[in-house]
């Protein structure tokens, strides 16, 4: 592998201005690094065409030359192939829209565009986001590169796992019930679900739209505020988007975490959670005390329903979306979506009207717990990998659940609440595969998580270690 | 509740699926009917906390807002 791609998207920006490499042999070394992974992992549906990226990198290191680069100039980035890029076709993951060409960006990609990002390819997904495991019956399943016999997780299991192979050098994915940070929980990267409303989502292929964000996935969390800096910030042709200050993230990881307030949620932390990732929590709340925080714990009782709310409103929003082609395309869906989607046609208004009334006590009852701490820990996932195929868990307690519901049950509660909620590898299982933590802060403060998760991976190891797969060739 | 819906014959979810122009197989059918009866039992769960009185009295009947509805501003 090229050593350029084992620096953080921080460092290389720095190599970049000091001219110690260019932007064309960071291309250059992430299509190797693709050619060399991705027949093992399925992690990208399409690839950049090589001369224009090159065309792009050559553009991105005059400007660099000439002084005046952009936030992101030269990087290259992956991006979730639910995301409208009118470079390339954007399928969502789907066979019905395999040859769609969208006539216009996402404004998450104008935005990435305008900062000087090098798109590399699409990422692989769950097909229309509407799952969590990225099985795709068109493009391959995503494999997990700690043990390619093992989930990735969904759905931007492309985007998780081109961060984690080194083939880019930060990612974006969309988060509804936890599609970002369930993946980066496997695959051992940085994922942030930021506050609704945070990032525009024009020109994103729908799931559920009250509960969807685009969100950003990188190796560390310095690279994760680096790429919400540039992502962020209101979209007056998105109604969902908000008017609100985007801080200078970067500036606020130094400040660290002392005085910072962190409740570990209790509820997570129950006989359905593996016993490694129990004690890697507990060790991750020592290492944050050692550091200056201080961290106690809470119980937050109304979080029982949040798995069937989610449900609800995931499934009557997406099968309202796809209510026309689930009519007239039934035959091109994958069978497990095709299910979730018929399914979602059977709820009554009044479950959707119920769960959305239940999103209003949920989300009261983490602004009470939220005024008394600034963060929120628990577990991205309460159980690590499991092999591909399986379609049922049997959770620590013996209690046998269905994949998708047992994989958000801690993700559900801050995609219904609305609030920030970020991925921060924590350790690794007896089979060496990662183990996620999750912290969710108080609307529209994701400075604070970077704080946190910042300070915490200056004092462990675990972001720096790289899954052993067959890498590039580099002499 | 539950016990009802467990022995709900399967052959109504095909009749709410022609309600609802699904096109529907026998083998459809099959697949999604033990999947939906489990989704709608526990969306009853939820209905049965939320219409209690403590709720009702405490949760106003609005659909969930953004952060500029209510007092949720940031």
């Amino acid at each position: 592998m090229n050593p350029l791609l084992d620096f953080s998207l921080a460092e290389v920006l720095d190599l970049l201005r000091r001219k110690e490499c260019s932007a064309l042999e960071l291309v250059d070394a992430c299509l190797e690094q693709i050619a060399a992974t991705d027949p093992e992992t399925h992690a990208y549906i399409r690839i950049g065409d090589p001369e224009v990226l090159r065309s792009r990198a050559a553009y991105a290191d005059n400007l660099i030359a000439r002084g005046r680069p952009g936030p992101l100039q030269g990087i290259p980035i992956a991006v979730k192939d639910n995301i409208a890029t009118r470079a390339m076709v954007t399928t969502a993951g789907s066979r019905i829209l395999s040859h769609w060409q969208p006539g216009e960006d996402a404004e998450v990609i104008s935005r990435l565009d305008a900062a000087g990002a090098i798109i590399i390819g699409k990422t692989n997904m769950h097909e229309f986001a509407w799952g969590g495991t990225s099985e795709n019956p068109h493009y391959g399943t995503v494999r997990n590169p700690w043990d390619l016999s093992r989930l990735a997780a969904g759905s931007s299991g492309g985007s998780a796992v081109a961060v984690a192979t080194r083939t880019c050098f930060g990612a974006l994915g969309t988060d509804t019930g936890g599609s970002v940070r369930l993946p980066a929980a496997w695959n051992g990267v940085v994922g942030l679900r930021p506050t609704i409303g945070l990032v525009s989502n024009r020109g994103v292929v729908p799931l559920a739209w009250s509960l969807d964000t685009v969100g950003p996935l990188a190796r560390t969390v310095q690279d994760c505020a680096i790429l919400t800096q540039v992502v962020a910030g209101y979209d007056e042709r998105d109604p969902s988007s908000v008017t609100c200050n985007v801080p200078d993230y970067s500036s606020v990881l130094r400040l660290g975490v002392d005085g910072l307030r962190i409740a570990v949620v209790t509820d997570f932390l129950g006989e359905n959670t593996q016993a490694t990732i129990r004690a890697a929590l507990m060790r991750a709340q020592a290492d944050l005390e050692s550091l200056g925080a201080q961290v106690f714990q809470v119980a937050i009782p109304e979080l029982e329903r949040s798995l069937d709310a989610q449900f609800i409103i995931e499934s009557c929003e997406s099968s309202t979306f796809h209510q026309k082609w689930l009519r007239t395309r039934a035959d091109e869906y994958g069978e497990d979506v095709r299910v979730l989607l018929e399914a979602g046609e059977l709820y009554l208004a009044t479950h959707y009207l119920q769960a959305q009334r239940y999103r209003r006590v949920l989300r009261s009852e983490f602004l009470r717990v939220l005024e008394t701490a600034d963060a929120l820990l628990m577990p991205t996932v309460p159980f690590t990998a499991p092999t591909i195929g399986e379609t049922k868990i049997r959770l620590e307690s013996g209690r046998e659940m269905d994949m998708l519901q047992a994989i958000t049950t801690c993700t559900a509660a801050a995609s219904l609440t609305g609030l920030p909620a970020m991925n921060v590898p924590c350790g690794f299982d007896d089979n060496g595969v990662p183990i996620g933590m999750q912290l969710v802060g108080k609307p529209f403060h994701e400075a604070d998580l970077f704080r946190i998760g910042h300070a915490y991976q200056m004092a462990t190891h675990y972001h720096i270690k790289s899954p052993s797969l067959p890498a590039s060739h580099h002499p | 509740m539950e016990d009802s819906l467990a022995n709900l014959p399967e052959s109504a979810v095909s009749v709410i699926c022609e309600v609802a122009a699904i096109r529907m197989t026998q083998r459809r059918c099959d697949t999604l009917a033990p999947y939906a009866l489990a989704c709608l039992a526990s969306a009853r769960k939820l209905v049965e906390q939320m219409s209690s009185e403590t709720y009702l009295e405490v949760v106003p009947m609005t659909v969930f807002g953004g952060w500029s509805q209510g007092n949720l501003k940031p």
